[in-house]
């Protein structure tokens, strides 16, 4: 009917640490770098294990952003025709020349050989619609951090727009690898490719191997 | 006087199953070279009841600590129904303290919060074989607890009222209920009557004796008033018991 | 386990014994739980109402300015615009080969506290919330005459509007009772489904009747002496000169940085489009530093609260020292009281954070009405989340350690005194 009291000693320790655990945990959600790791994307086992299958089955490819670049493209070459150096200060020819080159930049064409293919690649979102938790279903998925907020955007083929079945909670500017069939988007006007698009079938956290 | 002493300490010599010995216990206070008590020889029989004398501070309540068990001698043995008391673990020694013994203090004896027969089966809560024996006695450990506070005065109407109110005279019943709870050995009061008036006093120790009878306990009656000895089977004082060496 | 269950019931009777005192240390926990609990709660949700209040746009575009302040102003109709932008410019964005739809949205007056929203019918057809959600009239149908208006669900709610009455608009914010278009009252067409977003609480009219309404008046008063009836309006020319925002969704959402750049560019009007998903998570970092300095502060008032239990058990243990003393006669161990002592505590925090939850629950049941109606906060009383409980579960722990202070000072005491405690 009575516990001894060494019971009583060893539940008080218990007691203690457990506490002592708890606290750390309440205290965590109080530093803003743990919460956003504990607020960040953790996807499901089902998810990792999608994009697992997906990795191993071989099915995809793995392209690089370059790729999606046709190698006959090269807008640059619209400078070709100015030698910059006769222009004089403030000429309007060269305001009229970083025009075209923009105009070129924002239409740019989509590499027609991968359309259709099954691929995988790596980069990082931008969010579209962020309907808050875990509820992402379309992101574009661009190759450098920061195209949305104060770095010019990329070019028109070096973005591809990602729709998934299932909404999954990934953050702004995170690093995902997308598995999926890329598609090319037809335009409805007359301003070139629309541009790509992948309907994800497997989407996983990229952790990036090396950077130089 | 060595002759005293020895009859003091020890009624009979066969000395089997004695509900208190004590055997070359010396104890002195932490920090303090003197001890404050030093017994070559003190037992106490089954069923004796024993009124034991002496001047306050004289170590009296020194003595009941040590065979409660709260208290460790420096050396020397402390035999209680034949345990070694001083030889316990410090738990084993809290739970044999609630097993067998019954202790009465001089005042504050219960807990404000709680009502008068909660007080009264505290024991029985800390040991089971105390609560096991009231149980076999009277059915339960709460109907053991209801028969001694109807025996010592104390109606069924105050069962359930908290203690705050009651009067010392009460208080000191109930106190003594509680040691009495569950048959225990051994039961020792250390000063039980002194903030009693004169007149009940006497009434409290034929009390308290009747009910020592009855449940066959031994009694250590510790006090300074010494016109209540002639109750008990058997008297000494601390003078004859304790010889703590002098230094001088 | 029955000498805990005894321990447990003593614990009880001792702190409720001591309940007068005790009463103001369950008061300070309860504070602090609810504070933290609160603000957990505030924080979470009103960070989901804003995420799910528009979805399918893929741009804002509005006079150059503040990002958020057009997204504050031209979806949760909060604040102020500081600039309008042209019609023309609107027009020219609705004509764009990559766009799809635009929604032009007019702001300025208000009704009762509510914001009246100029816009075309498209919004009806075009505007997403949620997941991609459509809006449904509950009620009646979009606007067509120049004087009918549309109303959001908490407006038609808390006033009792039903299609068929009456009302009136008020210039500005409303706060002045002059500023009033009572010549021209509108007639209520129809009433919006619930959405849980911004959208309950606006009254839609058309970019027409906002011009009407304002005919005869000039810089924000009514001119005297020139007042033009309701059946007049339509002599006049009602095309809007400017609006505060348009809402676009393109044809293609790729093209959404090149469509940006260039309306960002615009040669002929200084304009600025916004993404909105990521101008909201602009915010939130924004806000965030702000929440951990809130956080911080709960958890320095949990620790006052806890300090002042603690510091009530240890005034109180001098006058138990008698209780303690009488316990260990009785057969209790050192550690018996230590586990009284903690329990005493654990009951306490446990105690106060159950009345601080109950009163965070009542506080939202008392204000969530207000909360909706004035900044379009749903705070809806659900269950607690995980991070609640998490929260609870810190405090309780949080606390229990605590009270391991006056637990352990109790058990120095009870084995300094033994049975002469200090009489």
């Amino acid at each position: 009917m009575t516990t001894t009291p060494a019971a009583i000693r060893v539940v008080c320790i218990l007691a203690v640490l457990l506490c002592c655990w708890h606290c750390t945990a309440a205290l965590a959600l109080t530093d803003d770098y743990a919460r956003q790791k504990a607020e960040g994307w953790h996807p499901s086992h089902e998810d990792l294990a999608k994009a697992a299958a997906a990795k191993k089955s071989g099915k995809y490819t793995e392209i690089t952003w370059e790729k999606l670049i046709p190698p006959s493209w090269n807008p640059a070459k619209v400078f070709d025709r100015f030698n910059f150096d006769r222009f004089s200060d403030d000429d309007p020819r060269a305001d009229k020349a970083l025009k075209e080159f923009q105009t070129l930049w924002s239409n740019a064409p989509a590499n027609k050989i991968l359309g259709g293919k099954m691929v995988s690649i790596a980069g990082f979102v931008a969010p579209l619609d962020f309907l808050g938790g875990d509820q992402m279903s379309e992101f574009l998925l661009v190759p450098y951090f920061g195209a949305c907020i104060h770095v010019p955007p990329p070019p028109a083929n070096q973005i591809i727009y990602v729709t998934l079945e299932k909404p999954l909670g990934i953050q702004m500017m995170d690093t995902v690898m997308v598995y999926g069939k890329l598609e090319i988007e037809k335009s409805e006007s007359d301003i070139g490719d629309a541009g790509y698009r992948i309907k994800a079938d497997a989407v996983e956290p990229y952790a990036a191997e090396e950077t130089n | 006087m060595v002759g005293d002493m020895q009859k003091a300490a020890a009624p009979d010599a066969d000395g089997a199953g004695q509900a208190v010995e004590l055997e070359n216990v010396v104890y002195s206070w932490p920090g303090q070279k003197q001890p404050i008590l030093r017994i070559p020889r003190f037992s106490l029989g089954q069923g004796e009841t024993l009124f034991l004398s002496g001047p306050s501070g004289g170590g009296k309540s020194t003595l009941i600590s040590l065979v409660a068990g709260i208290l460790q001698p420096a050396s020397g043995s402390v035999s209680v129904n034949g345990v070694r008391v001083d030889r316990l673990p410090g738990s084993k020694r809290d739970a044999f303290r609630g097993d067998a013994m019954g202790l009465i203090f001089q005042q504050f004896n219960l807990i404000p919060h709680l009502c008068m027969l909660d007080n009264v089966l505290l024991p029985c809560r800390f040991s089971s074989a105390r609560s096991a024996r009231a149980a076999a006695r009277d059915g339960s450990p709460e109907k053991s607890a209801q028969r001694l506070l109807q025996r010592l005065g104390l109606g069924q109407d105050m069962w359930g009222n908290p203690v705050g109110r009651l009067s010392v005279g009460q208080q000191q019943r109930v106190a003594a209920a509680r040691a009495l709870v569950g048959a225990p050995p051994l039961i020792m009061a250390d000063e039980p009557t002194s903030a009693l008036d004169a007149d009940r006093r006497a009434d409290f120790l034929h009390l308290l004796l009747r009910e020592c009878a009855d449940a066959g306990s031994s009694l250590l009656f510790v006090s300074h008033d010494t016109t209540l000895a002639d109750a008990f089977a058997r008297r000494a004082s601390m003078a004859q018991i304790n010889m703590p060496c002098h230094e001088e | 386990m029955k000498r805990w269950r005894f321990l447990l019931g003593l614990a009880c009777s001792s702190a409720w014994n001591r309940r007068g005192t005790l009463c103001l240390v369950v008061f300070s926990i309860a504070l602090s739980t609810t504070l933290l609990l609160g603000m957990e709660r505030v924080r979470t949700q009103v960070r989901e109402n804003f995420m799910q209040s528009v979805s399918g746009t893929d741009l804002i575009v509005g006079a150059r300015g503040s990002e958020l302040q057009l997204l504050l102003y031209a979806v949760f109709h909060m604040g102020k615009a500081s600039n309008n932008m042209g019609w023309d410019s609107a027009q020219r964005i609705a004509q764009r080969k990559d766009v799809a739809w635009t929604i032009p949205v007019s702001l300025g007056d208000s009704h009762k506290g509510f914001a009246v929203v100029a816009t075309t019918t498209d919004f009806f057809t075009r505007y997403q919330y949620r997941r991609y959600a459509a809006l449904q009239f509950a009620t009646g149908r979009p606007f067509e005459g120049i004087f009918d208006v549309v109303l959001g669900a908490e407006v038609a709610a808390r006033e009792h509007y039903k299609p068929g009455d009456r009302i009136v608009l008020s210039h500005g914010d409303g706060n002045s009772l002059l500023a009033q278009h009572a010549d021209k009252p509108f007639t209520v067409c129809g009433i919006l489904a619930h959405t849980g977003t911004p959208v309950d609480r606006g009254l839609y009219i058309s970019l027409a009747a906002m011009e009407a309404i304002h005919i005869d008046w000039q810089g924000g008063a009514p001119v005297p002496g020139f007042h033009v009836r309701p059946d007049q309006v339509t002599k006049f020319n009602l095309t809007p000169k400017n609006v505060t925002a348009v809402l676009v969704g393109l044809k293609s959402r790729s093209r959404v940085f090149a469509a940006q750049r260039e309306i960002n560019a615009d040669q002929q009007e200084a304009l600025m489009g916004v993404m909105p998903g990521v101008a909201l998570d602009q915010l939130w970092t924004l806000l965030r530093s702000g929440e951990n300095a809130l956080r911080v502060l709960s958890w320095l008032v949990t620790a006052a609260g806890l300090a002042g239990l603690v510091a009530t058990i240890l005034a109180g243990l001098g006058e138990r020292r008698r209780e303690l003393a009488v316990l260990r006669a009785a057969g209790a161990s050192p550690w018996d009281i230590v586990a009284l002592l903690s329990l005493e505590s654990l009951l306490l925090v446990l105690a106060g954070a159950l009345t601080g939850a109950a009163f965070m629950a009542a506080l939202l049941l008392v204000f969530s009405p207000m909360l909706a109606s004035v900044y379009g906060l749903s705070l809806a009383l659900t269950c607690p989340t995980a991070a609640e409980w998490q929260l609870l579960a810190g405090i309780l722990a949080a606390g229990f350690l605590a009270g391991l202070i006056p637990a352990w000072r109790a058990y120095r005491i009870s084995l300094a005194d033994g049975l002469n405690a200090s009489t």
